[in-house]
């Protein structure tokens, strides 16, 4: 088990060390050069203006949700709750799609914008729903005895009870924004990620790609670095709490009712809508061969790759919580630090550790499978951890004491009890790497196709009929685990008459 | 003195179960009430009901003549002049100690609201502990701010949840010390709710007992402690023991003798006599037909469980008299009890 935690920790470092190389280089003046282009400021701009748009429309529009959802009188709330996370199934790219294929010469910034907002609205919408249902009547009735504001009240009650969930849920909406590379590219919206696929798929010189690679790495540090500032104050909540009256809307809600399903019905509604036309109308009859292998090696990617990293995943979360491993913790640490960086770089950082030190294996499966697994470690590990603190460490002891060895004892009692936990966190796992996107672009053998690079392909080249199949499994497969997030949360379930 | 907190046929349903019936008592300016009962009976509700954070079915509110709560009126809970003290003291988990207190005073000068703020301060023992978050304090602490942030403004009426309920013994009698000297020195009216029938006692001037969402007996503590109103109510403020009996020539005949009823009784009625564990008098008595089966020491005094032929009774000794295991005993009642007739 130690043998092979120590083994994950090369493997996660890849993309630091390919960073440490690469800010090394910065001391020739050519890149340097590069780097203070004006080329380079536009980039800058544009995926900053972009950030900071997406974020702010996620956070309103997602905020108000949730305490439309969790806090007022608002009708058919279970409805509204699905409306909110509906997002989820389709993933941004296939957003992007859907809307080229109704409205051509969707370009630009506002589509980019309006893709992205629906895309993130949802994570600003599960993380501040949460947070709010912890707000406690008691500290609610205190307020409503002493101050006559309803703004004061909000200031006293409901910014304290969200405020991490917003900072954290706009660091997540901002990194996606940064990361994303599908979408915007689709969209012809000049962010980084599009420049440097650009850079990178225009000529044998890669180093451009990675210049551009290592200011979106600080750009992600930076918001990272920030986030921490802000939460340094936090103070731990309420744990549980009776939840405080609803908040009585005016019009019995319905306006407010309307208006939230409006956000999902044009957002989600018309590119889903453009995608079930496109393959209705479509030949797909010929095509069937096509999406039956690329949707082979979908699974193929997802399964082997999912199966790995949760895997990996059970051996850290042991080490880290039974035996207190340090490596296991530093495994853990840098592959937090790989999920906030874009994908596209990691990639990146693949194909140069892969080209420089083992070539036999660059463009290969298993390479593929390789990037994957540290790509999505971090969510194998989110799903795996859960399960395993279900086991108490007393009964680890407690077996002992009974006669088990510790191998015993894993087969006999942690096992049976983290099984399920176990197989659910294995399949969102593989739900989620079946729509990964620019990794699997730019590492995967010559020729080999996914639904999600084949669904790129077409769209860039203006065949929406041919696209339109892979979009619609795509969404099917997406559907489950948006599906899965929308059932955990049953908003107002805990209400309890005093 | 005049009704100054007025409670009229105040009834809450909540989803076809009825919460509160029919709920009506009176509070006198500068007076402390203890609404005493089970946990699940309806008094945090009333509680909310009065602070109008619910509104009642049906009923009335008054307070200070003012109709806060009625068929025709209502009042914001911020303009009823009410401070509240919940169960878990809630204070604003992102302020100090003195922004806390001073929650309630954002329209007075910041001059007056600091000294008012480090005056309620002082008063409370908060010294010190001004610029602390609450989760730097202990549970006596934060109850303590709470106390002082609901005092703060000068209300009318201040509502206690049960906020000494979380703490231990020791930190529990100080706090209701001093909330109970900071009541009197503002003359502010307070209205307590608890399940603790010894803090019910101790401090009110008067106590409603309530039950299943109804009032079933008020009075002054020594009232409802002497005459409980029934058997359940006798059983609920403190310890009993329940004695069958019948009414002849005006007294109580039961196993242990004849005794005194308390109450008015018929002649013929049958019923039970309830006996506190202080109104036994333990007669050590070789020929005794009652033994000691059980002790539990306290220091101030001994719980003694004795086994008669009919029954086993605990009885209260003062500590150095007190008989030893497996002494043999006649049992006596000593003063009048409360005698409840079954009903024909």
């Amino acid at each position: 088990m130690k043998v092979l935690t120590i083994a994950v920790v090369p493997l996660v470092s890849v993309p630091l060390v390919y960073l440490v190389f690469r800010v090394a280089e910065v001391e020739s003046g050519a890149v340097l050069t590069e780097v203070l282009s004006p080329r380079t400021g536009q980039l800058l701009l544009n995926t900053a203006v972009l950030v900071v748009a997406v974020t702010v429309t996620a956070l309103t529009v997602g905020i108000l949700q949730a305490y439309a959802v969790m806090r007022t009188t608002i009708p058919l709330r279970r409805t509204l709750t699905i409306f909110a996370t509906v997002p989820l199934a389709v993933p941004s790219y296939v957003a992007a799609y859907g809307w080229l294929g109704v409205v051509p010469g969707f370009n630009g910034f506002v589509p980019a914008w309006l893709v992205l907002s629906v895309a993130t609205t949802p994570l600003v919408f599960l993380t501040v729903s949460a947070a709010l249902a912890r707000t406690s009547r008691s500290v609610d009735d205190v307020a409503q005895s002493i101050s006559t504001s309803k703004v004061r009240r909000h200031v006293l009650v409901t910014w304290p009870t969200i405020r991490s969930a917003v900072w954290s849920s706009g660091l997540l909406v901002a990194l996606y924004v940064i990361a994303d590379f599908g979408a915007v590219s689709l969209l012809r919206y000049d962010t980084f990620t599009r420049a440097i696929f650009n850079a990178y798929r225009s000529s044998f010189d890669r180093s451009l790609a990675s210049i551009l690679g290592v200011v979106v790495v600080l750009l992600t540090l930076a918001l990272v670095v920030l986030y921490r500032r802000a939460l340094r104050r936090e103070q731990p909540g309420p744990v549980n709490v009776v939840p405080p009256s609803a908040v009585l809307l005016s019009r019995g809600g319905w306006p407010h009712a309307v208006a939230m399903s409006l956000w999902t019905a044009v957002g989600t509604g018309v590119p889903f809508v453009s995608v079930v036309a496109w393959a209705m109308a479509g030949n797909s009859g010929t095509e069937l061969g096509r999406l039956a292998e690329s949707a082979l090696n979908s699974a193929m990617y997802g399964l082997s790759a999912a199966t790995v990293a949760v895997a990996l995943g059970v051996v850290i979360v042991v080490a880290s919580l039974r035996y207190r491993f340090a490596p296991a913790n530093l495994a853990e640490s840098l592959s937090w630090l790989i999920h906030a960086l874009p994908a596209l770089v990691v990639a990146l950082s693949f194909t140069f550790v892969g080209i420089r030190l083992v070539p036999d294996l660059y463009q290969t499966h298993v390479f593929v499978v390789l990037g994957l697994v540290v790509l999505f470690l971090p969510n194998a590990i989110s799903a795996v951890e859960p399960a395993l603190r279900a086991v108490p460490p007393a009964w680890h002891e407690l077996a002992q004491s009974l006669g088990m060895r510790p191998s015993t004892e894993f087969m006999r009692v942690t096992v049976p009890v983290i099984t399920p936990g176990l197989v659910a966190g294995w399949a969102l796992v593989v739900l989620v790497i079946v729509r990964e996107l620019p990794l699997t672009l730019l590492l995967r053998p010559n020729g080999v196709e996914t639904l999600a690079t084949r669904l790129w392909t077409e769209t860039n080249a203006g065949a929406f009929a041919a696209a339109a199949p892979y979009a619609v499994t795509l969404v099917a497969l997406a559907g489950i685990p948006a599906w899965l997030v929308s059932r955990g949360l049953d908003p107002q379930r805990k209400l309890v008459v005093s | 003195m005049s009704a100054f907190v007025e409670v009229k046929n105040l009834t809450v349903v909540k989803n076809g179960s009825t919460i509160l019936h029919d709920v009506s008592f009176v509070v006198n300016r500068g007076e402390f009430l203890s609404i005493l009962g089970p946990s699940g009976v309806g008094k945090t509700t009333l509680l909310r009901c009065l602070a109008g954070f619910e509104r009642p079915d049906s009923g009335s509110v008054a307070i200070d003549g003012d109709a806060v709560s009625s068929d025709s009126s209502w009042v914001e809970p911020s303009r009823r002049g009410v401070g509240i003290v919940p169960q878990d003291g809630a204070l604003f988990t992102h302020m100090t100690v003195a922004r806390n207190i001073g929650a309630g005073l954002a329209d007075i000068a910041s001059g007056p609201r600091a000294d008012r703020v480090a005056e309620l301060v002082s008063i409370m023992r908060l010294d010190g502990l001004e610029n602390r978050l609450p989760a730097e304090l202990s549970g006596g602490q934060q109850q303590r701010v709470a106390v002082a942030r609901a005092i703060a403004p000068s209300p009318r009426v201040v509502l206690l949840d049960e906020p000494f309920a979380a703490l231990d013994t020791e930190l529990r009698t100080e706090l209701r010390a001093d909330v109970r000297e900071l009541l009197r020195k503002e003359s502010i009216t307070a209205i307590l709710v608890t399940h603790d029938q010894d803090e019910a006692l101790s401090l009110s001037d008067s106590i409603s007992v309530m039950r299943d969402g109804a009032i079933i007996q008020s009075g002054t503590p020594a009232d409802i402690y002497a005459r409980p109103a029934d058997i359940d109510v006798a059983l609920f403020l403190g310890d009993a023991v329940i004695l069958p009996g019948r009414v002849s020539g005006g007294k109580v005949e039961t196993e242990l003798g004849a005794l005194t009823p308390l109450n008015r009784v018929r002649d013929g009625d049958s019923g039970f006599a309830a006996v506190r564990p202080e109104n036994f008098y333990l007669q050590p008595d070789p020929a005794g037909q009652a033994i000691v089966t059980g002790r539990q020491f306290f220091g101030h005094d001994v719980l003694v469980t004795v086994t008669t032929p009919e029954r086993t009774i605990t009885a209260r000794a003062s500590g150095p008299l007190a008989p030893e295991m497996g002494m043999k005993l006649t049992v006596w009642v000593r003063g009048p009890v409360n005698f409840y007739a079954r009903p024909d």
